[in-house]
Formats: C-alpha cells, sequence, structure tokens
C-alpha cells in the first residue's frame, strides 16, 4: 500500500493548525480577562474614592463609631441609613455600578445599597479577610440574578471588588463595589469571533500553500518512483535478452561448425563429381561398346574419335572415395544440426503453459547440452544421473532453473574447471545437485545471493536477477533451493521438487 | 564450381605452402585440409598445444587457428606462434568472437586476417595462396616487443579525431618522441598526407555521430601503405575491427577511454614499426590489404566532397543560453527536476 503524502499533511496539519487556533484564542480570552479586570478593579477604586471623598469623613465614619453598638436589627432602622442611601444612588446614578456596601471590621453590613442586606455578616468572605489585610481584591462573577439598586437584573457579568478603607493608617473598614462588565464580555467575545475568523482565513492560506507544495512533491515522487520501476523492469528485459543473446549466440556458433564444413564439403564434392562426368562417359562408352559385343574376347577402339576425351580423364579411383567421405562428414555435420534443433525444441517447449509428467534427467540432458554451447570449453560439463520416477512439472521452468544455476556455476570458474549435474531420489524428494569447481561464495555475499538485483558481477554479465527467479520457480513447484556447500573448493546448489503431488499444482507461467 | 577446378592440382614436386590448421572440431580440419590440400601442404593440429610443438618443429608460412578451442584460444596461439615462428602469416578463422579477442588478435596476435565462418571455398585458397606467397618472399623483420628501442624521434603522427581530448591524450602520451599534427576532419587528413610523409597515423572510426569513417582508414591504408594505422575508437563492434584488419590492416586498435600509458606503449611500438617498414621496404607487402570494391571507392569519393562542404561551412556553436529561460534553470538548478 502506498503512502498517501497529501491526506497525511492534510489531517496532521488541520489537527494543528486546529490546536493552534485554540490556543490563540485561549490566550486571548485570558489576556482580555485579566486587562478588564486591571482596568475595572481601577474603575472601582475610583469609584470608592468618589464615595469615600463625599461620604466616608463626612458619613461612615462616624456612623461607625455609632453602629459598634448597635444590634443588626437596629441598624437597619438607623435614620441615618436613609441620607445616607439617597446620597450613594444619587452618585451612583449614570454609572456601571450595580451595587455598593460598606462593611465595618468585624465583617458586618453596616451600609449596602440593597438595603435588606444591612446588618448581614460577611467576616467569612475571603475577599472582605482579603480587604482586612490591605489588599484589593477582585473578581469577575456570574450573576443568574442580581438586585441592583434600582431594579432586580439577570444574567449578569459582574466585577465585583472589595476595596479596604483607612482611617490614618489603620484600616477602618471595607467597601464592596459590584460592576456590570457584562457589554465588555460581549466585546470580548465578538473580538475572540474575528480572531477564530481570522486565524481560520490564515490557516486556510496557509494549509493552501502546503497542500500545493506537498501534492507537487508528491507528484514528483510518484514520477520518480514510476521511473525506477520502469527502469528495473526495462533492466529484468535486458538480462531477459542478456541471457537469451548469450544463449543464441552459443546456439548459433554450434550451428556454425556443420554449417561450415558442410559447406566447404558439399562445395568440394560437386567440383569433384563434375570432374568424374567425364571419366563416367568414357567408362559408359566402353561399357556400351562390351555389351554390343557379346561372347567375344576383344572389341576395337576407334581412337580416332575417342582419343581426346579418353586422354582427358584424370582422376583415379581414389576420388569417389574421396568425395564420399567429404558426404559423409556431411551427413554427420546435418546430424548434429538435427540434434540441436531436437534440444532447442525441448529445452523451449512450446506448450510452456502446461504441466507434464517429466522425466527430469532428459531435461537435465537438454539444459546441459544447451549451455555447453554458451560456456566455455574449458569447463567440463559432468552428468551423474539415477533412474529417476516422471515429475509432475512445469519443464520449461524448471529448465530455466537449471539453465540460471549452470550459468552461475560456469561464471564462477575462472579457468579450468568441471560442473557436476547429480540427480538422486531421496524419500519423497527429488534431489538435483550442480556442483562447481568455482571459487565459492564469500561470507559477506552469501546472505544477499537470493535477493532481486544483487550480483558481484559486472553491468552486463550479471543482473542479479537469476537466483530470485529460480527460488520462485522452484518454490512454485513445491520445492526448495538452497546452497548445500561452499568453500574455495567451489560451491554446491540443491534443488529439491517434491514427488508427491500433494501441494497445489505450479502455475500455469510466470509473468 | 568452376571456381574450384582454377586451381590446378599440385604438381607433385613442390607445393605452393606449408599449412598448418588448427581447430578443435575434427570435422573443420578434415574439410580444411581437403579444401587446401590440392595446393598446400596441409597439417592439422586439434589443440593449441599440439599447434605449438609443430610450429617450434617444423616451418610453417600460414597458420590458420579457430578462436574458441578449450584449453588455449586461437589469439593465444597466434601470439605464441608470432613470436617463435614470425615469418608464419597468422589467420583467425572464427564464427564468432567476443569483442575482447578480437581486439587482442589484432594487438597482440598482429593476425593477418580475419575470416569468418563459414568460408568462402573459392575466397579462402586464394587468401592462403597470397599469404604463402607473402611469407616467402618476404620474411619478417625483428619483432617489436619487451623493451621498445626509443623511436628515433624522426617519426611523425597524424592524429584524426573530432575529440579535442584525444589530441591532448595523444600529445601526452607521445609529445615527446614525434612530431604530432592534428586534424580534426578527412579533407584535411587528406590534404596532410599529400603534404608529406607521415609514419603513423592515430584516428577515430566516427567523427560525429553519422561519419563513419572506418573504410575511409582503409582506404588511406591503401593509398599509403607505409603509413602504420593505429585507430582510437568509441566503436569496438567486432565487424568493424574486422573489415579495419583485412581492408586496413591496422597495426592497433586501441578502445576509449584510453589510458596514456597504454596508449604510450602503443604510439612508441608503432613508430619503430615506421621506422622498419621504412628501412625495409619489402616488409609492406607483409601487411598487404584486400582491396575495397570499386563501388565502395566511388561512395566513399563522394562521402568525402560533401565532408568537404560540411566542414567548411560548419559555424562555431554559440553557448548563450536564452535569456527567457534563465530564471527557469535557476529554478532547476536550485531546487532540482526530481527526474533522474
Ligand atoms: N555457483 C556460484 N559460485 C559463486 N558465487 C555464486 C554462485 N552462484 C551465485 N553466486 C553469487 O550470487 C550472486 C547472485 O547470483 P544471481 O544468479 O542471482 O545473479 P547474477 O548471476 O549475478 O546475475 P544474472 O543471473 O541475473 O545474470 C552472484 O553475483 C554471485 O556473486
Ligand atoms: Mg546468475
Amino acid at each position: 500500500m502506498q503512502f498517501r503524502l497529501v491526506r497525511y499533511v492534510t489531517v496532521t496539519s488541520l489537527a494543528f493548525f486546529l490546536l493552534a487556533a485554540l490556543a490563540m484564542v485561549y490566550f486571548y480570552r485570558q489576556v482580555a480577562l485579566t486587562n478588564m479586570l486591571h482596568l475595572q478593579e481601577a474603575a472601582n477604586v475610583n469609584v470608592t474614592r468618589v464615595f469615600a471623598n463625599t461620604l466616608w469623613t463626612a458619613r461612615f465614619v462616624p456612623f461607625l463609631a455609632e453602629s459598634d453598638g448597635l444590634s443588626s436589627p437596629e441598624l437597619k432602622n438607623n435614620s441615618q441609613i436613609q441620607e445616607i442611601h439617597r446620597t450613594v444612588l444619587d452618585l451612583m446614578r449614570g454609572g456601571t455600578t450595580y451595587k455598593v456596601k460598606v462593611y465595618d471590621r468585624r465583617g458586618r453590613t453596616v451600609y449596602s445599597s440593597e438595603l435588606a442586606q444591612i446588618g448581614e455578616d460577611k467576616s467569612g468572605n475571603s475577599g472582605f479577610q482579603g480587604a482586612m489585610a490591605g489588599q484589593t481584591r477582585t473578581e469577575l462573577v456570574h450573576k443568574e440574578k442580581f438586585s441592583a439598586f434600582e431594579q432586580v437584573v439577570e444574567n449578569r457579568d459582574l466585577i465585583q471588588s472589595y476595596i479596604p478603607q483607612y482611617n490614618g493608617r489603620e484600616i477602618a473598614g471595607v467597601f464592596e463595589v459590584y460592576s456590570d462588565v457584562t457589554p465588555f464580555l460581549g466585546e470580548i467575545a465578538a473580538t475572540e469571533k474575528k480572531l477564530v475568523a481570522g486565524a481560520a482565513v490564515a490557516f486556510g492560506a496557509l494549509y493552501l500553500a502546503l497542500f500545493l507544495i506537498v501534492r507537487r512533491a508528491e507528484g514528483i515522487i510518484v514520477g520518480q518512483n514510476r521511473e525506477r520501476d520502469q527502469a528495473q523492469q526495462q533492466l529484468a528485459q535486458s538480462e531477459k535478452m542478456a541471457s537469451l543473446g548469450q544463449l543464441v549466440a552459443g546456439v548459433a556458433h554450434q550451428l556454425n561448425t556443420p554449417i561450415a564444413f558442410s559447406l566447404s564439403n558439399v562445395a568440394l564434392a560437386i567440383a569433384s563429381l563434375n570432374r568424374m562426368a567425364l571419366p563416367l562417359r568414357v567408362a559408359a562408352h566402353l561399357a556400351e561398346n562390351v555389351r554390343r559385343h557379346p561372347g567375344v574376347d576383344s572389341v576395337r577402339l576407334n581412337l580416332n574419335r575417342s582419343r581426346g576425351l579418353i586422354t582427358a580423364v584424370d582422376c583415379d579411383d581414389a576420388e569417389a572415395a574421396l568425395a564420399a567421405r567429404m558426404l559423409g562428414d556431411v551427413q554427420n555435420g546435418l546430424e548434429q544440426m538435427r540434434e540441436l534443433v531436437e534440444n532447442l525444441r525441448d529445452f523451449t517447449r512450446l506448450d510452456r503453459a502446461k504441466v507434464v509428467g517429466t522425466d527430469l534427467n532428459r531435461a537435465l540432458r537438454t539444459v546441459i547440452y544447451i549451455a555447453k554451447s554458451a560456456i566455455p570449453g574449458r569447463i567440463q560439463m559432468v552428468e551423474d544421473f539415477t533412474e529417476l520416477p516422471l515429475l509432475e512439472c512445469n519443464p520449461s521452468q524448471l529448465n530455466q532453473v537449471f539453465l540460471n544455476l549452470i550459468n552461475n556455476a560456469a561464471q564462477a570458474i575462472p579457468y579450468e574447471g568441471h560442473i557436476r549435474v547429480r540427480s538422486r531420489v531421496e524419500g519423497r524428494e527429488i534431489r538435483v545437485d550442480v556442483i562447481d569447481s568455482g571459487g565459492g561464495i564469500p561470507q559477506d555475499v552469501m546472505p544477499h545471493i537470493f535477493d532481486t538485483y544483487f550480483t558481484t558481477k559486472a553491468a552486463g554479465v550479471g543482473t542479479g536477477l537469476g537466483l530470485p527467479i529460480a527460488r520462485d520457480i522452484v518454490r512454485n513447484h513445491g520445492g526448495e533451493l538452497r546452497v548445500t556447500a561452499t568453500s574455495s573448493l567451489g560451491t554446491t546448489f540443491t534443488v529439491t521438487l517434491p514427488l508427491t503431488s500433494g501441494g497445489e499444482p505450479p502455475p500455469a507461467s510466470r509473468p | 564450381m568452376s571456381a574450384i577446378s582454377l586451381n590446378p592440382p599440385a604438381s607433385g614436386t613442390e607445393s605452393r605452402g606449408r599449412i598448418l590448421c588448427v581447430d578443435d572440431e575434427p570435422n573443420i580440419l578434415r574439410a580444411l585440409s581437403w579444401l587446401l590440400q590440392k595446393d598446400f601442404e596441409v597439417v592439422t593440429a586439434a589443440g593449441g598445444d599440439e599447434a605449438l610443438a609443430l610450429v617450434r618443429r617444423d616451418d610453417f608460412d600460414v597458420v590458420i587457428s579457430d578462436q574458441r578451442m578449450p584449453g588455449m584460444s586461437g589469439v593465444d596461439l597466434l601470439r605464441e606462434v608470432k613470436a617463435i615462428a614470425p615469418r608464419a602469416m597468422r589467420i583467425l578463422l572464427t564464427g564468432y568472437a567476443d569483442v575482447q579477442s578480437v581486439l587482442r588478435s589484432v594487438n597482440e596476435s598482429e593476425i593477418f586476417r580475419y575470416v569468418a565462418k563459414p568460408w568462402s571455398v573459392t575466397e579462402l585458397p586464394k587468401l592462403v595462396a597470397q599469404a604463402a606467397a607473402i611469407a616467402r618472399r618476404h620474411p619478417a623483420g625483428a619483432p617489436i616487443a619487451g623493451d621498445l628501442p626509443a623511436p628515433d624521434g624522426k617519426g611523425s603522427i597524424l592524429v584524426l579525431d573530432g575529440d579535442p581530448a584525444t589530441h591532448a591524450l595523444v600529445e601526452v602520451a607521445a609529445g615527446d618522441v614525434a612530431e604530432i599534427v592534428h586534424v580534426s576532419n578527412v579533407v584535411d587528413a587528406v590534404h596532410c598526407l599529400i603534404d608529406r610523409e607521415f609514419s603513423v597515423l592515430v584516428a577515430e572510426t566516427h567523427l560525429g555521430p553519422s561519419i563513419e569513417i572506418s573504410r575511409f582508414i582503409c582506404l588511406l591504408k591503401q593509398r599509403h601503405p607505409r603509413l602504420v594505422a593505429v585507430v582510437l575508437a568509441e566503436d569496438s563492434a567486432t565487424d568493424t575491427v574486422a573489415r579495419l584488419v583485412n581492408q586496413g590492416q591496422i597495426y592497433r586498435f586501441i578502445p576509449k577511454p584510453a589510458k596514456a600509458g597504454y596508449l604510450r606503449l602503443a604510439l612508441r611500438s608503432a613508430l619503430v614499426k615506421a621506422e622498419q617498414l621504412h628501412a625495409q621496404g619489402e616488409l609492406v607487402k607483409r601487411h598487404a590489404v584486400d582491396a575495397l570494391d570499386t563501388e565502395e571507392a566511388a561512395r566513399l569519393e563522394a562521402d568525402l566532397a560533401l565532408a568537404q562542404s560540411l566542414v567548411r561551412v560548419s559555424p562555431a556553436p554559440s553557448d548563450a543560453p536564452p535569456p527567457g529561460n534563465r530564471l527557469a534553470r535557476a529554478w532547476r538548478r536550485f531546487f532540482g527536476t526530481g527526474r533522474a
């Protein structure tokens, strides 16, 4: 299965873009909210300052002092409250402040713009405690329902600040101010939306660029792969052609020899026969003469007419014998050619597709005969066969296997040497060994010999397809091809083929 | 088959030469001796070693050998024969030879002819007769081997090749021992050879993709028999080399790319050979060549005229790139094209 680069890039880059966009929005929101809190806190502090200026020293300081001794219900009904409340409302009108509360140092609500809350104890509130420790505490809260000073509002986002209030150096009380930031948050949300849209557009453009680049790259890679495959196919093809060419050259050479001497001999024999025409004519003439005079001891020759002819006779009886020997050699040559053609036919077996019962020894003999014409004469071929039962196989494929093995063996022998082909029956298997006296297979080469395109030979000599193809064919026959011995004295390749037709039949043909 | 009866039977007292035939096929040996025995004294050997023993013991005018034999190959045998019996003319008779052995047959065995199997029953006896006659009348000069006597420096080399690299190479290899003249086309070569005599010709068989000049080299060699030809060529096809041997009697065939050291040796030996030919004029006869047929020669003359017009008009190639492509080329150079 091919790796889908474009898909991969699309999915991963979209995932990362999404992540990046989410992170951006998240950080924006954080920053915006923090900013808003700071801003609102400052605003609330200002509000407090305004209240403080107008109310603190004039009203709350004495009120706080007075309220100290009062109980909560008394506080609620205190006469000063109404007055303070009016002033507060005046100040709050028109602003974003929704509520103002004042606590005394014990955490009791001494005033709230929501009058019902006066007297409540808030000493446990962390905001209050923080303010008592001297810090201004601000937080964002969401209220489903909130009773502001003039009405009850719903579903608001509010900023709540606790602001300490000093009397000289010590904290005299705490202001709590609520202000409405719902519109702010709305703005933030709107900006967020814009941000998301912007990110989508930017990342979309980025993705488009990436997609174009990657698609082009993928096109190039696919093209390169296709070219490489084609090159390999061509190599395989040219290897086939090369080994075929070698075979054809060998066969041509083999044919050429009988052709050469036969042509020469036939020409000489014809010339010889032509020379014999005259003596034959003379002899026939004499014979005719003799026949015409039966029962006489001597005949007369009229030399006037035939002297010229008779003296022109210049050949001895050895000439006929010689011509016969020449033609005998020609016959011999024709016999050689017939043998070659027969072997060629056996080797290629036009019934390629068929699986037939085969005498493997005969196939081996054919392969050896063909191989002999292609391998150098210094290498001796030895047949070491024992009787074999017929084997159900595809003979032309097995021929290819044995030819490959014999060719390899021949190429491993640099000088004189021999190749022995041995056939045996072992249990329910036929075992064929191709044993050469070549240089052996080095240890570092051994693990790779069955790899496609692995070769130690020069370009043009070997393509490294011989053994992998051979092993394929043997395995398709349910057998195995392996190296059973190798040393500096030579190598043995062994083919085992099961006799039981238990396995599935070998495939009809190879591509 | 009147041609055969043209050869009158040998008079018995004296044959026209002693011939040694070598082949591993007894049928071939029989056929050869039947073909040649009328005119020559034929001895056969079934292999290289047997043949060498015979050559050492006896004197032969011609040795005909097959190339592919078990044991010693024909090329190796003929090389040995050259050393043992330099007078004998060497003929390689073969149905199929790989490039390597063909090259060695020229460079090491210095064969007289390369004859293909099947041979012609009319031509082969003629060829053998010619070779035998040459061997009898013109014994070989001293073999050129081992330590070469330094060429006397009066030699001259004509280099005919379209590739400047070859000219440079020859200059490196032999600039110190001979005067070297460089030409890159046939017309100039012809003019040079008319103007003066050269000792050695170094030539390529192709002066461009479509100009094949092996026949021309043969023609030159026929017009100037004393010229020692060294072919330095890319294309070493068997039949080209065979033609150069038979019709051009080239002295060496060196396939490109040639190593300077090897070329140096070859050129030195060629210069010495040229000196030899100069000193002993009749040695040239040992390198008689087969004539080109007249039709071929006529075509060659026509080609020559064509070449002349071609050479005159060939303009200097301009190498400025078209400007529009510059950006595209820079782009391709930076990123590559993705095509192997
Ligand atoms: N009998 C052998 N002796 C030594 N080495 C061998 C022998 N047979 C194969 N090898 C090694 O195995 C390698 C692979 O062999 P294989 O037949 O697959 O390819 P090849 O012979 O190199 O090329 P091709 O068969 O395609 O022409 C060879 O290059 C060689 O090194
Ligand atoms: Mg192989």
